[in-house]
């Protein structure tokens, strides 16, 4: 299964709607890639920081984005390649 | 009475192939540990085919599907969309009960005929299970079963899985019966199957099919309440819902001794039967409660007990249980306070198996000693046991247990 645990930060353009954030465009090493769907959001509390997951497909394949909610920062957690 | 009951398929398996489309239509196992001594506790759709299950070894796994894709369980994951989908099913009446992680039950409130509930239950699970692909997840795919009460619901739930929506009717229990083992009965274990077939229940059909006094032979009351279940009276305390019907009384001087509360407990029973009878509704259990006033200070407690009933409105049956009850857990101190409440209420017009061909005669009793009631006031025919609480009732004529009419004084 070609799923690479990158854990690199990342900046991500994101929209909120409905009262909710979520990601829609992001650039790693140097490419953008656009979210096409979100596939599931879940929430996790670590330390005193709240972790959202968003496990998303981009026009490049699946990956995993985490936004913290303390320091606004996003994280490219994994890829993986459909096939 | 409709239970629905919605069972997610494979669920931690689902959620993660939903999370990630690439892992969907491939096998997939969720392990806490991926070594080879390690164990799957969830298994997709697909892996399920080859006979990888809930508590086969990864190794086992390995073996029999070398592609299976093993991944640890996201327990996060699991819970937003178990919110989710409780969020959705928190849209119709009724009374919800989360049974486990991927398991919730909706008790629907009861309206309409047998025939307008069960077009209503079997719209309302299509329409939960379709809100569960659109708004959670398309991927999320759960089998919904419908029945009279809760083991009947989750049995239909696991008969057409994945992706199902059944319901177990009066006309297609037996079919569904026969089909199914034991030990699929959710409550019946290896030990208590063993049990049944040393007495010769082979199958679920055998606790349907035979007579409740055979069954009560062979596996004492035990055997009766599965016959109840299979039959859908709502027996188990997950099925009484909220509805209850009791009455309760002061006493003037609080006593813990059983002769003196027997009259007030009969008058009390008495109460509750009529009302049963005149709303149309069999009791199927019942609780008696009191206030204890207890020690030096006289402090107030609370004392309580529960039984179960065969689906009844008589004063007999509730009166019977109420005794005993009373024998088998009294109260610590003397009750200040004592009441009768009944549950698991259902239309009384319900067919019932009738364990003795007595019941029917006392219930054609009950219903002409109502009739006595309505015309003379109330308690002016009153079972032989209710005397002694006639300074709150009046003058009685009581009848015994021989159903003659008799004239009594005060007795206790
Ligand atoms: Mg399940």
């Amino acid at each position: 299964m070609g799923t690479t645990v990158l854990n690199e930060r990342v900046s991500v353009l994101g929209k909120f709607e409905a009262g909710k954030l979520l990601p829609v465009l992001l650039r790693w090493r140097g490419r953008r890639y656009w979210v096409q769907k979100l596939n599931l959001h879940h929430e996790r509390a670590e330390g005193g920081d709240r972790l959202h997951f968003y496990s998303v497909t981009t026009d490049a394949g699946e990956c995993v984005l985490r936004y913290s909610r303390n320091d606004f920062s996003w994280t490219l957690e994994e890829v993986g390649f459909s096939g | 009475m409709k239970v629905l009951h919605l069972d997610m398929d494979s669920f931690f398996a689902t959620v993660e192939q939903q999370a990630r489309p690439s892992l969907r239509g491939r096998p997939v196992g969720i392990a806490p540990v991926d070594s080879p001594g390690g164990t799957i506790v969830a298994a997709s759709i697909e892996a399920k085919r080859y006979g990888v299950k809930t508590g086969t070894k990864v190794a086992e796994a390995r073996h029999r599907i070398p592609e299976i894709i093993i991944l640890p369980p996201t327990p996060e994951k699991y819970r937003v969309v178990h919110r989710r989908f409780r969020k959705i099913m928190s849209d119709y009446r009724g009374e919800l009960k989360p049974r486990s992680v991927d398991e919730i039950a909706l008790w629907m409130e009861p309206g309409g005929s047998e025939p307008a509930e069960s077009a209503r239950a079997r719209e309302i699970g299509a329409e939960i299970k379709r809100r569960i692909r659109d708004e959670v997840g398309e991927w999320l795919s759960s089998s919904v079963g419908i029945g009279p009460n809760w083991l009947l619901a989750k049995t239909a739930s696991n008969f057409r899985k994945p992706d199902g929506l059944f319901e177990i009717d009066r006309g297609n229990v037996r079919e569904v019966l026969a089909e199914i083992s034991l030990t699929d009965l959710c409550g019946i274990a290896e030990r208590m199957a063993a049990r049944m077939q040393l007495v010769g229940i082979g199958s679920p059909l055998d606790l349907y099919d035979l007579p409740p006094w055979e069954l009560k032979r062979r596996l004492g009351i035990v055997g009766y309440y599965w016959h109840l279940r299979l039959h859908g009276y709502a027996i188990d305390r997950e099925d009484w819902g909220t509805k209850s019907l009791g009455h309760s009384s002061v006493l003037p001087r609080p006593t813990a001794d059983p002769r003196r509360l027997k009259p007030l407990l009969h008058k009390l029973c008495h109460r509750v039967a009529r009302r049963l009878r005149r709303e149309g509704w069999q009791a199927g259990a019942l609780t008696i409660s009191g206030t204890v006033v207890s020690g030096p200070a006289r402090e107030w407690g609370q004392w309580g007990a529960t039984a179960r009933l065969a689906p009844t409105d008589r004063h007999h049956d509730i009166f019977g249980q109420a005794w005993q009850l009373l024998l088998r857990e009294p109260p610590a101190g003397p009750l200040r306070k004592i009441a009768v409440k009944t549950y698991a209420l259902r239309p009384a017009d319900h067919e019932q198996p009738s364990l003795f061909d007595l019941d029917r005669r006392r219930g054609a009793l009950s219903t002409g000693v109502d009739r006595a009631n309505d015309r003379w006031g109330e308690f002016t025919v009153i079972p032989a046991g209710m005397l002694g609480s006639e300074n709150l009732a009046g003058d009685a004529i009581a009848f015994g247990q021989d159903l003659k009419l008799q004239r009594e004084t005060a007795a206790d």
